[in-house]
């Protein structure tokens, strides 16, 4: 019998190229099933999905489980809940995409698991609001009290929903935080609210460790984690022009990343990237000079990944960008540079190990340009993996 | 005259380009909605670019 996998996706990043790629590989057959001009139409006696001019009914009722790949978190919460209803195994649930959403039901699973995690406050009212009469009232002195009363010092507020480190700002003064809250808007995924997060001095790299559940197994973190690291911003994310290293995780740091993820996941089958960092304060070195002077011998050959990764042609020929893509990476581990910068990072690691919060979890997380090729796991097979068990536990 | 074709990059689906379509204008694959940008017009042949609908809330 051919059993099949839908993907679900409104636009194929490279992450979806290589999950394709990867099913491929592992003889699995994959099916595109779009999620954006389509109508999803539910009525008692049917159930039918369809674009303009193809019919994907078949193909949904053909596949024994599916993968949620859209990018839009509202669209990834409606899909899981749609294949849930339809009784389609799918990966993640609608459960972890809604706790995954927002940050601070995240922080709260993490809580009642026992995880560490960075001292977060909540303020569930926005900057401005209207009146009935349609004037307008202003709360940001209300609210920047309030979060001043929680935490101490210098904050981060971010956005209770949201990636790649938009909209996250450092707080040092009243004034700019009253300043801040003035700027800010509610949006489509932050319609209420304010979000503040202690500031915690994680030296210059923080964590994205990845995890994952097979049903009918017990989770499992993968052993080698990815550093995001550099001390161009507070924020480690690479768009910002950081660096990423691959280091092994202590023994506990894989202990906690499990709990993280069965707080969310439960007992079903799941992935997750997990985003760590470590209050690392007095355990550093007084001087970095010799760090910064490391990343810096780094950055043509990051320049170069960096490169390689910006080529348009690598939806066009996928499997040549790749290789130049992975040519590039093997390039960049080979210095003596990432070798001393990674070291130091696994050496601080297993310093501040018991110090190690975790703040969020992704659970539709890029992995193929970084993760895959620093860390070793390709998060593509996971999910196939994952995917298979649902499906054969019926 | 026959119309030129495009082909999705994504799905392989081919379809009619717009009459009258010309540069950097932006259709839909009709069978899996992609956005596609006409890059450029030679004869039949029709080049294309995928472009990414992104709202606020795409995220990981």
């Amino acid at each position: 019998m051919g059993m099949s996998i839908a993907i679900l996706y409104e636009h194929p990043e490279t992450d979806e190229l290589g999950i394709k790629a990867t099913a491929q590989a592992m003889g699995v057959e994959l099916v595109h099933i779009p999620f954006r001009l389509v109508s999803v139409s539910v009525g008692n006696d049917a159930f039918r999905i369809r674009s303009k001019v193809k019919e994907y009914t078949g193909a949904l009722e053909g596949a024994i489980a599916v993968l949620n790949r859209a990018q839009s978190k509202n669209r990834r919460l409606y899909a899981s809940s749609i294949m849930e209803a339809l009784g389609k195994p799918v990966i993640n649930s609608s459960r972890v995409e809604y706790i995954c959403f927002s940050k601070l039901r995240t922080l709260l699973e993490f809580r009642r698991a026992g995880v560490k995690i960075p001292k977060s406050v909540f303020v569930p009212c926005n900057s401005h609001e209207f009146l009935e009469n349609m004037a307008k009232i202003h709360n940001e002195v209300s609210i920047a009290d309030l979060l001043q009363g929680e935490l101490d010092g210098t904050m981060v507020i971010k956005p209770d929903s949201g990636t790649h480190g938009r909209d996250v700002r450092l707080v040092k003064s009243k004034e700019g935080l009253i300043q801040l809250l003035e700027d800010t808007q509610p949006s489509i995924i932050n319609p209420v609210g304010i979000f503040a997060q202690e500031f915690v001095d994680k030296w210059f790299y923080d964590l994205r460790i990845v995890v994952s559940k097979e049903r009918g197994k017990p989770p499992s973190c993968h052993p080698l984690a990815l550093a995001r690291a550099g001390f161009k911003d507070f924020r480690t994310n690479t768009f910002l022009g950081n660096m990423v290293f691959g280091v092994k995780l202590p023994g506990s740091i894989i202990e906690a990343a499990e709990r993280c993820g069965t707080a969310i996941g439960g007992d079903s089958a799941w992935i997750l990237a997990l985003d760590a960092m470590p209050r690392v304060e007095g355990s550093k070195p007084t001087d970095d000079e010799y760090i910064r002077s490391d990343l810096e011998k780094l950055e043509p050959y990051f320049e170069n990944i960096k490169k390689v990764k910006r080529n348009p042609a690598k939806t066009k020929d996928f499997p040549t960008w790749n290789r130049r893509l992975e040519e590039a990476f093997d390039l960049y581990k080979r210095t003596e540079p990432y070798e001393r910068v990674r070291k130091v990072i696994e050496e601080n690691l297993e310093r501040v190990k018991d110090s190690v919060m975790f703040h969020e979890a992704n659970s539709c997380p890029e992995f193929w340009e970084q993760t895959r090729l620093m860390t070793g796991a390709n998060l593509a097979e996971h999910m196939i993996r994952c995917a298979l068990s649902m499906a054969n536990a019926g | 005259m026959s119309m030129p074709k495009i082909k999705c990059p994504d799905c392989g689906a081919e379809f009619d380009a717009p009459q009258d379509a010309s540069t950097g204008e932006i259709v839909s694959c009709p069978d899996c909605g992609l956005e596609l940008e006409i890059k450029k017009i030679e004869g039949d042949e029709v080049e294309v670019r995928e472009l990414a609908v992104e709202g606020e809330d795409w995220g990981e």
